[in-house]
């Protein structure tokens, strides 16, 4: 938790961010469904990493919180004829509370950290098991959204400004992870999550703390899956309660780098370059699923290789061209490359 | 001599299961002194300590810290309301340097963060910890590592501070600077309850001692009156030795 800070990879991120951005208007529409795949991933796996690398809590229903946040913009704008942003503010609630209620009670009953993996997988496929239920009963084939352009209700003909409004949530997420780890309040979550009795030995309302880690994580998947909804037009059990999506969320922020700042970006970005390059490589005639096989396979040489994640590959990288005395070097073990 | 009593527990009792851990044991600790308790191993003085510091909840009994009921509190209320304790197996929070593992107490009872790292650096260097203050705890020798589980609780400054064997594994330069500290903790008017298996210094620094054995309180007093009492011998060196002692 030492505030050493690495400009360089940050610096480097930001230029690149950049550039991207101002290129995306003259980009065709399948790298920007490249780019929003990446953004979607990104912000997933930046979240994620708030509960489960900086709290300790391995929420597995990370993929529910999108898939509430998705269906509470699309009813409240296809069914109630309401701005979109009544549907994301009503999604953020929604999922925040739940975050809150699950974990605070998980808390309080002291679940171990694997029932508590367990107990929130089983909540996100019984929201899941309630929404195919709900859709088959009263909305067959899903919500559909009213198709405008009007960029005041969040709707637009180009696919760039959805992938502008992710990539600013994602840049807004690492910006307020880069803040909290170096306040007081990053202190108290590593105290929280590291030893919940001397912490609360110490006076740190460990119970407090941790849910307050949870419910933020929880806010935004839920955000993104409003843009999805907005974006897509289109919301069904079956396309927002994707369990190959929590996956990537998972293995983005774990080869990332769980628990650091840029681990979960470089993580989104290695999954949806490997998965992108493979399938154009082995192309969309995939009958015998090599895709996912040669992704399997790289993903398992990441993990044995890099088993600090890409981001300890990057410091060992960096380290070789910079050589640091040992001092210097403890004093960035925390930091986040 | 001491003053009121800061903390006063009466019929403590934990049980685990079949297992009576603390027995309806009941002391007091006086503001500006230092509380020895002894007993053996299993006799039940970390149980208490637990007990006390919120970590276990009381089967029975009160605990009450400056007249204010505590029993019911969790283990952060307390710490915030003034109960301090080190563990008897050091647990620094491995992720942080040494000096944010003293900052982290500060922070939760307030103290902004440039504050609490001029109070860490403080105690720290008067603990001989200078050269290790932005270390990982992983790199402290289990002196040191005793030495930071002390500076947590003392940098406090608690009303109630707890010593569990605070003293265990350290060099004697060492076990001298943290002596002079509890001294220097107790004259300043906080109240020590310190569990220690190092008889000799315990006669030397505690103003009084109770002793513990399977739970029970069985004898209280001054140093030299509870190395008379014929329980505590008995206990300690047999029942031929207490015999002896009466006879």
């Amino acid at each position: 938790m030492t505030p050493a800070s690495n400009p360089f990879l940050g610096t480097a991120a930001i230029i690149v961010v950049g550039i991207v951005c101002l290129l995306a208007p003259s980009l065709n529409l399948t790298t920007i469904d490249f780019l929003i795949g990446f953004a979607v991933y990104a912000a997933l796996a930046v979240s994620w990493n708030w509960v489960c690398g900086l709290g300790g809590l391995i929420n597995m229903a990370h993929i529910a919180f999108y898939a509430i946040g998705a269906y509470s913009c699309a009813i409240a704008v296809a069914k109630l004829g309401l701005h979109p942003i009544v549907g994301i503010v009503a999604g953020v609630v929604i999922t925040a509370s739940l975050a809150g209620i699950v974990s605070y009670l998980s808390f309080r009953l002291q679940v171990s950290e694997l029932y508590f993996a367990l107990l929130t997988l089983m909540l996100a496929d019984g929201i899941g098991a309630l929404s195919r239920g709900f859709e088959n009963e009263y909305s067959l084939g899903g919500v559909y959204l009213p198709f405008v352009n009007d960029p005041l209700r969040f709707a637009f003909l180009d696919k760039v400004y959805y992938y502008y409004a992710l990539i600013a949530l994602v840049i807004a997420l690492l910006l307020l992870q880069h803040w909290v780890t170096r306040s007081k309040w990053g202190l108290l979550i590593a105290a929280a999550k590291d030893s919940e009795r001397a912490a609360s030995s110490l006076g740190v309302p460990v119970v407090r703390i941790l849910t307050s880690v949870a419910v933020a994580s929880a806010i935004p998947p839920a955000i993104v899956g409003s843009i999805f909804a907005l974006s897509s037009l289109y919301v069904t059990a079956d396309n927002v309660f994707l369990f190959e999506l929590l996956l990537a969320t998972v293995i983005a922020t774990v080869i990332g780098g769980l628990g650091t700042l840029w681990g979960p970006f470089l993580g989104a970005l290695a999954i949806t370059l490997i998965h992108e390059l493979i399938r154009s490589g082995v192309g969309v005639t995939d009958v015998v699923g090599l895709t996912d096989m040669v992704y399997g396979a790289i993903l398992v040489c990441i993990v044995v290789l890099f088993p600090g994640g890409l981001i300890g590959a990057f410091r060992f990288v960096r380290d070789l061209f910079s050589p640091k005395p040992r001092n210097a070097v403890l004093d960035e073990k925390h930091s986040d490359a | 001599m001491p003053e009121a009593p800061v903390f006063v527990a009466e019929n403590v009792s934990k049980r685990f299961g079949g297992l009576i851990a603390v027995d309806k044991v009941s002391l007091e600790a006086h503001a500006g002194e230092i509380l020895g308790i002894m007993g053996q191993n299993g006799a039940g003085k970390t149980s208490l300590f637990n007990t006390f510091a919120g970590i276990y909840v009381a089967d029975g009994g009160r605990m009450t810290l400056n007249d204010v009921d505590v029993t019911a509190l969790p283990a952060w209320r307390r710490s915030i309301a003034g109960i301090a304790r080190t563990f008897q197996i050091p647990q620094p929070i491995w992720s942080l340097s040494v000096c944010e593992n003293v900052q982290v107490g500060l922070i939760a009872h307030g103290k902004s963060k440039a504050e609490s790292a001029e109070i860490a650096e403080e105690t720290l260097v008067g603990l001989g910890l200078q050269a290790k203050l932005k270390s990982d705890p992983g790199d402290l020798t289990p002196g040191q590592l005793r030495l930071l589980e002390f500076a947590r609780a003392a940098s406090l400054r608690p009303k109630l501070l707890l010593l569990d064997e605070v003293f265990a594994g350290l060099s004697l330069p060492e076990q001298q600077s943290t002596a002079d500290v509890v001294r220097k903790l107790r004259d300043s008017g906080i109240a020590i309850i310190w569990i220690e298996h190092n008889v000799r210094l315990m006669m030397e620094l505690a103003d009084r001692i109770v002793a513990m054995d399977h739970g029970h309180k069985i004898g209280a007093g001054t140093p030299l009156e509870v190395a008379r009492n014929p329980d505590v011998i008995r206990v300690y060196l047999g029942r031929q030795a207490a015999d002896g002692k009466k006879s």
